[in-house]
């Protein structure tokens, strides 16, 4: 195979092949990169939650009535939620875990670390009953769930209930391997910043995601700290989960009933939890769509570009493929010239894609603070672009091998 | 050299049929140089392409040095061509964006042949037609004489056994014409057969003999050199 | 002469429909790329009040501890957005700003006179008085209320249009009363839809852009309701305590937002100087231990430093112009190969008397042609497009909401306004020029004698 008076030829009208190895630069760079970034968004948006979120919806409960008792209705309302048939079980919450707020405080097992700058370990707390680990769907690693009686009942508002605390707290592996990185959490005594308060752990769980985060931000997301306090209210938020395939029934039971079991109630809202996470994740998930289908158009311009250059040369070289054949080309070697040139034509615009692939690569790590394109994506890359080189040239190629060689003795 | 007999090709469309080559029988010895000759739509590009070997016909049979030519596969065909056959186009047919050696190469890298081989095949191919030192240059940079010697040369640079014409002096003036019409000859006297299609009754002369086609058949055959005469006319009437 | 010329090229891309659909295509689907990208960024990167560019702006300090930032912040340099209750309280009484507001966000429970409307919940802006003039908010009714209405506190609200619908029916409300969870408001004023984009006043909660409050209380029913901000709270000193609400509002807990508008510009060097002196004032007492760096800063600062237009859409728009680059590389190639497998009838033109400008020209009114047919394409491409990405992106937004402003506010984020769709169209015909000026350079530049040749 004459390479170098392929080469030279090529040359000889660079134009077209030009155009096409810039498409293919451009198409690589995007593609290399728009996979990379749609993965981590993918990656981001499935990360283990822990919780159970198929068998679990959530119910928002809000009074009018001035004289709401929150301490005695939240007791019966659990009660009805845990006897409906087909419930595993049911908590009340302060906030929604997989929700788009979130509240936290420092904690620390020496107090001393409180008071120094970035003292302390961040982590997002949960109020719940003795009950929340088994809704959430938890799988406890070490320790308990609540004492009965260590549940605080609800405050005035917010503010006064994180002042009073509460004597227990379950944490996440997370949280406890950071708070006491030898290892021995359980029964320890930890102090919670901003207020001069502390408690133990009694349990440990294996892993609880409060929300889909980058991953810089993801250890924040699952150092967490569950508190057996019952919210201010009055109302309040009620997560239930059921055995598998009741849920539909269960919620629409406890829409038509559960506001009633006090006066002056209604619900404010009640919906399926893995709803609620998808509407969390629906930005990255749409972003992902977004990027992946324009990555797919840049392709499908490119291979338009590849066909359109190889029908090009298919009907302005017919007279001169009649005569290689007529000098004894076998249709083989037809068909080989075409993919090979077509071949050295991606590759010059694979080789520059790869420089343009890693320039954008690094930008956008340093934009959004990820780590660098892995260099196996260029070869991926590469390697698409020489398959989707071949078959775009196939046809063409097919029909130049087929040029009869009778064409040669043809005038004009 | 050429052997055809009672060749017969038609050209069908859906709504009529053309008989290019009518049961055409057609012998040629090694060596000789034959002019064709006809007006246009005789059929004589038709008859070059058949023996050729650039278009298969529907009956009758053909051999091409002493080989049985008539159901072969499209493979087949091509390496008869590459290594039997040397083309001469009226339009030069170089490949416009490679030079003159990389052209006269072309026939060559069909075949399995070391480098060192094809280097010596074009060079001397090229000295025979006095191109050497236009080399490196690509055929719009050359004259149509100097093309045409090109193609020549690319023609013989694979040592053919025949050379087929097709209106090699076509597109020339009338100096080039002779040069062309030389070199042709003097290949023939080394023992290349060479059948000329023309319709320049001069040039045709310049042959051994002359077949001329009407209609898809041999009307007449002229003979210039009475050495060959009588050879031709045994085979002819075989 | 050039309807002759614009004639020839539509019949020649009507002679080749496979290559002239691929042309318009390509150039379609870039300038559909770009023209989303853009639509998309440009919704993010308005200035919502250029009237007052240079005399409003948000206040604030560094109440932070002295301590190396924990990361979690791109730009550490930047003070807290918000500030606390005792800071917000002393620098209120400034005279130098012409206006002055301080506010926040919270959440009650609302029970409509109309026993038909169930009772629901709903967000409450509890702001000073400034807060409707400041921000040139429209009223359809009655107007807001006074400074002292704010010391009182008087039992007023201010509805929003929404807001007024839903409980009155959109009649005239002024004088009518209000229950936020159990405590009597009456009506003093309705605003007009008002929807800054984005809503800068406020970008503590979904990326910023949102519908407006449904009610506007005074600031005084923050202590006497003891109503909790339902926005962002943040500590920024280890030596905050939270025991109660009333022991959380002196604590440096940043929560409020503050905003001031000057008669003059130069009018904002001088409060710099008076916050400055504040904050150093306040160093006597141990708080503040950071050096100085408090940013008054005008809204579109304001909109920079809260990132409003996001690293995503700048990184589709540098995607949406590398797609619009790929298809005019694309155009031009195929362009090309047609303009030169089409040369011998060009050829012809000019042995029949055309000149060498006829020919570019006849040529370039084809490329202008074709990328005016792709640029349309394109922006029916791009309307398709902006809809598809409604659903995809913000039909999360109106779960769970009756709000007719919340998909306006939808629907504005993916509008294509005036200016972009005239964007759009000066695009596809640079697009349409940028392809086809080469090869009807090339054109023009063969020498006819070259394709009348039978060879």
């Amino acid at each position: 195979m004459e390479i170098r008076a392929l080469l030279s030829a090529l040359w000889r009208s660079r134009t077209g092949p030009f155009l096409v190895a810039a498409q293919v630069a451009l198409t690589l760079a995007v593609i290399v990169n728009v996979v990379y970034i749609v993965q981590q968004r993918l990656a981001d948006a499935n990360k283990p939650t822990g919780i159970d979120l198929d068998n679990m919806f959530w119910v928002g409960i809000e009074t009018l009535d001035a004289n709401y008792n929150q301490a005695a209705a939240v007791p019966v309302d659990l009660t009805y939620l845990k006897s409906l048939p087909g419930v595993v079980s049911a908590t009340t919450v302060n906030i929604l875990p997989q929700w788009w707020g979130r509240m936290g405080l420092p904690f620390a097992a020496n107090p001393k670390q409180l008071d120094t700058p970035n003292g302390g370990v961040p982590g997002t707390i949960y109020f719940g009953t003795d009950t929340f680990i088994d809704t959430f769907g938890l799988k406890l690693v070490a320790g308990r769930t609540f004492d009965a009686n260590a549940i605080v009942q609800p405050s005035s508002d917010m503010a006064s209930a994180i002042a009073t605390w509460a004597p227990e707290m379950i944490v996440t592996r997370a949280m406890a391997q950071k708070l006491f990185p030898n290892g021995d959490a359980l029964g320890k005594t930890v102090y919670v910043g901003l207020t001069n308060k502390s408690s133990t752990i009694v349990g440990i769980v294996e892993h609880m995601q409060a929300g889909p985060s980058p991953a810089r931000f993801e250890q924040f997301a699952i150092q967490i700290v569950i508190v057996p306090i019952i919210p201010a209210g009055p109302g309040g938020t009620f997560v239930v989960r059921t055995r598998p395939g009741e849920r539909e029934r269960v919620m629409a039971k406890v829409e038509k009933e559960f506001a009633d079991l006090q006066p002056g109630r209604y619900v404010r809202r009640i919906e399926a939890y893995d709803e609620t996470a998808g509407r969390l994740r629906q930005g990255s998930r749409a972003s992902a769509i977004i990027l992946a289908t324009v990555a797919f158009f840049v392709l499908a311009v490119t291979i338009i570009g590849i066909v359109g250059l190889a029908a090009f040369n298919v009907t302005t070289r017919t007279k001169q493929l009649g005569t290689r054949r007529a000098i004894g080309a076998r249709k083989f070697h037809i068909l080989r010239y075409f993919l090979v040139e077509n071949w050295l034509i991606t590759s010059g615009g694979a080789l520059l894609g790869c420089v343009l692939a890693l320039a954008a690569g690094i930008k956008l790590s340093t934009m959004y603070q990820t780590p660098r394109l892995p260099l196996y994506y260029l070869v991926l890359g590469v390697a698409l672009v020489w398959v989707v080189g071949v078959l775009a040239v196939a046809i063409p190629a097919r029909r130049a091998a087929s040029i009869s060689p009778a064409i040669a003795t043809r005038s004009v | 050299m050429i052997d055809m007999q009672g060749i017969s090709k038609v050209f069908r469309t859906d709504v009529v049929q053309t008989h290019a080559l009518r049961n055409f029988s057609l012998r040629v010895e090694p060596g000789e140089f034959v002019a064709i000759t006809g007006h246009s739509g005789s059929g004589k590009t038709t008859f070059l392409n058949v023996a050729g070997l650039l278009e298969e016909f529907d009956a009758g049979h053909y051999q091409l040095d002493g080989q049985d030519v008539s159901r072969l596969t499209d493979n087949q065909r091509s390496r008869i061509r590459n290594e039997k056959i040397g083309f001469i186009f009226q339009g030069f047919n170089l490949i416009p964006d490679l030079n003159i050696y990389d052209n006269v190469d072309a026939p060559l890298h069909y075949r399995r042949m070391p480098g060192a081989e094809r280097h010596r095949r074009i060079t001397a191919s090229l000295e025979r037609v006095g191109l050497t030192a236009r080399m490196k240059h690509i055929p719009a940079q050359l004259s149509g004489g100097q093309q045409q010697r090109a193609a020549i040369a690319r023609a013989i640079s694979g040592e053919p056994r025949v050379i087929l014409a097709d209106e090699p002096t076509g597109n020339l003036d009338t100096t080039m014409s002779n040069q062309i019409m030389e070199l042709l000859q003097s290949i023939n006297a080394g023992g290349t057969t060479i059948l000329m299609v023309t319709h320049n009754p001069e040039l045709a002369q310049k042959a051994h003999r002359q077949v001329h086609i009407v209609d898809g058949q041999i009307d007449q055959i002229h003979e210039f050199n009475p050495l060959r005469a009588a050879e031709a006319a045994v085979g002819a009437s075989a | 002469m050039l309807m002759h010329d614009v004639r020839l090229a539509l019949r020649s891309l009507k002679r080749n429909p496979i290559l002239s659909t691929l042309m318009i295509g390509a150039i379609a689907v870039g300038i559909a790329a770009s023209m989303i990208a853009i639509t998309l960024y440009h919704a993010r990167s308005g200035h919502p009040i250029p009237w007052k560019a240079d005399t409003l702006y948000a206040v604030t300090m560094d109440l932070r501890d002295d301590d190396p930032d924990q990361g979690f912040s791109e730009h550490p340099e930047y003070p807290p957005f918000q500030l606390a209750y005792p800071d917000a309280k002393a620098v209120y009484q400034s005279d130098i700003p012409v206006r002055s507001v301080m506010m926040y966000r919270a959440g009650r429970v609302v029970a409509p006179e109309n026993r038909n409307v169930k009772p629901f919940g709903a967000t409450i802006r509890v702001t000073t008085a400034d807060f409707f003039q400041t921000f040139d908010v429209p009223f359809i009714q009655g107007n807001g209320w006074s400074r002292a209405d704010d010391e009182s506190p008087a039992a007023v609200v201010v509805l929003s249009r929404f807001m007024n619908d839903k409980l009155f029916g959109s009649a005239n409300s002024v004088g009518r009363e209000v229950t936020l969870t159990g405590k009597q408001f009456r009506v003093v004023g309705v605003i007009d839809t008002w929807m800054p984009q984005p809503k800068y006043y406020d970008l503590n909660a979904s990326s910023g852009f949102d519908v407006p409050e449904d009610f506007f209380i005074p600031f005084g029913w923050m202590q006497a309701l003891k109503l909790g901000p339902n926005g962002n709270v943040n500590c920024v000193s280890k030596r905050a305590k939270i025991e109660s609400f009333d022991a959380f509002i002196t604590q440096d807990c940043v929560w409020l937002q503050f905003w001031v508008e000057f008669r003059k510009a130069s009018d904002r060097d001088r409060y710099q100087a008076f916050i400055d002196n504040y904050v150093s004032d306040q160093k006597r007492h141990g708080r503040f231990p950071r050096k100085l760096n408090n940013r008054i800063v005008n809204v579109q600062t304001w909109l920079d430093m809260w990132d409003v237009v996001g690293d995503d859409s700048r990184m589709q728009m540098g995607l949406g112009l590398v797609f619009l680059v790929v298809c005019v590389l694309n155009t031009l190639g195929l362009m090309l190969a047609k303009f030169l497998s089409a040369a011998p009838i060009s050829g012809l033109r000019r042995a029949l008397g055309a000149s060498r400008v006829d020919i570019v020209r006849q040529h370039l009114v084809e490329v202008v042609v074709v990328g005016l047919l792709g640029g349309f394409t394109g922006l029916l491409l791009t309307l398709g497009g902006l809809a598809a990405l409604r659903v995809l992106l913000f039909s999360g937004v109106l779960v769970g909401s009756d709000n007719p402003d919340r998909v306006a506010m939808v629907q504005a984020m993916v509008h294509m306004d005036v200016p972009v769709i005239a964007l759009g169209i000066a695009l596809s015909l640079l697009t349409g020029v940028l392809a086809g000026l080469y090869p009807a350079w090339r054109i023009g530049r063969l020498a006819p004698a070259t394709f009348l040749k039978t060879q």
